[in-house]
């Protein structure tokens, strides 16, 4: 009788490719606006510059929900039981039957990086995440609409959308929104070992200028 | 996916691998076909909160379903499953000024898969960080959705290799579930559900209850 000696186990799979640095839990990001009213230049600039230039961009419609779990019966001591952790739920609201995403961000590395690196995991979940949490303690925070366009060079994702409230009786075409501009993103979902495509990153930023100023824009040096 | 019905095997004898033997046999003289192993897993993470609200976070991996992680969530009055991708693994340690895992808790059903016609067996010898613990038996009918159109034939297949070891009645959990379709978390969930039993450590001689056998 012939037979496997093991079965491959999910947890090993896993520790070997930590040990190994080749999971995908890094993201270099660069952030900047645009005025509504310019809003068509940009995107034009962009379907320049990024891949499929003959096909109009792909549309997004996506409600971010974000949760913050901490021990909130606690005193109010340093360290991370009092600061928490922030889980944003994410799921496409023009696609209903995908998956969640559930998404951790860590803060932004020190260091000199063309653009800023954070520790990212993104994960896609069934579509119970949000009363999951909030039996794991966590609470909800704050929830938004991002609608927008989606593109992409290469391995870098471009997104420029705009933010909009929630709020009780809200229709899908009828939305408030948050400001009069549009947040344009670039970001790419790399490894510890490959960090060769920050660069490109901020290549991709250089050619957008003057249209769109692109910067590492750390949210801990933007006092409330 | 079909319905699954898990089912702890009474090893009196505390041997292991003689008891797993003898299912082997049983179920080779019934035409069975070997094909492959299978492990499912489970990870008990615990709060560590000052408040007394206690919360089990179990997470589970099943072999059949490799690219997933089910965190089952209980609070003492209800259970959430979340199916996750198993990246989710990675966020735990980012949780564990909250939640945290006993290590020695680890455990786990390891065993062969074999293949009858519309039945799928699976014999996992259940061990608690290395220790041999107990025999969990698994069977899975694929043709059918619904525990409640399928108990009384899978009752009957059950007993043929197993004996009397198995009810006449539904287990408790498929009780409360009979007419929903079943989904690969119901799986994990029974699994959850005799991991604890074993943890306990109520099982070896629990079981031998007499039923309507074969």
């Amino acid at each position: 009788m012939a037979m496997p000696v093991n079965v491959p186990h999910v947890g090993e799979n896993l520790e070997a490719a930590m040990k190994s640095q080749i999971v995908p839990d890094q993201e270099f990001l660069l952030q900047g606006s645009v005025l509504d009213t310019s809003l068509g230049v940009v995107i034009d600039r962009l379907r320049g510059l990024c891949d499929n230039a003959d096909i109009l961009p792909e549309t997004f419609h996506d409600h971010e929900v974000v949760f913050v779990l901490k021990d909130f019966s606690a005193m109010s001591t340093p360290g991370p039981a009092s600061q928490g952790v922030m889980l944003r739920v994410r799921r496409a609201m023009d696609y209903p039957d995908l998956p969640y995403q559930l998404r951790y961000v860590g803060y932004p590395e020190l260091g000199n990086y063309p653009a800023l690196l954070r520790n990212c995991l993104d994960i896609p979940v069934s579509n119970n995440v949000c009363e999951f949490l909030t039996e794991l303690g966590a609470k909800l925070d704050h929830e938004f609409i991002a609608k927008g366009f989606i593109m992409k060079k290469g391995r870098i994702k471009v997104t420029v959308f705009k933010m909009y409230k929630m709020g009780i009786g809200m229709a899908k075409d009828n939305l408030e929104q948050m400001t009069m501009s549009h947040m344009v993103e670039l970001s790419v979902l790399t490894t510890k070992t490959d960090m060769s495509v920050a660069e490109d990153l901020r290549a991709l930023a250089d050619q957008l200028k003057p249209l769109v100023q692109l910067e590492r824009i750390d949210y801990r040096r933007l006092g409330p | 996916m079909g319905v699954t019905v898990l089912q702890i095997f009474p090893d009196s004898s505390r041997s292991g691998c003689l008891e797993t033997e003898k299912l082997h046999k049983r179920i080779m003289h019934l035409d069975a076909v070997q094909c492959g192993m299978f492990t499912v897993d489970c990870d008990t993470c615990y709060t560590v909160t000052q408040t007394g609200n206690n919360r089990k976070l179990h997470i589970v991996h099943n072999s059949e379903t490799p690219t997933t992680t089910y965190a089952i969530l209980d609070t003492g009055t209800k259970q959430i499953t979340l199916s996750a991708d198993y990246l989710f693994d990675l966020l735990l340690p980012r949780l564990d000024f909250m939640y945290q895992s006993k290590k020695n808790l680890k455990i786990e059903s390891k065993g062969a898969k074999y293949e009858i016609g519309d039945f799928v067996v699976k014999i996992g010898t259940v061990t608690m960080s290395g220790h041999y613990k107990a025999i969990l038996v698994e069977v899975e009918y694929l043709p059918c959705h619904t525990p409640a159109l399928c108990w009384s034939l899978m009752r009957e297949f059950m007993q043929s290799f197993m004996g009397s070891c198995v009810k006449p009645t539904l287990p408790s959990y498929l009780q409360n579930r009979l007419h929903d379709i079943h989904t690969p978390q119901d799986t994990v969930q029974q699994y959850v559900e005799k991991f604890n039993e074993i943890r306990e450590g109520t099982t070896f001689a629990g079981t031998q209850t007499t039923g309507s056998g074969s």
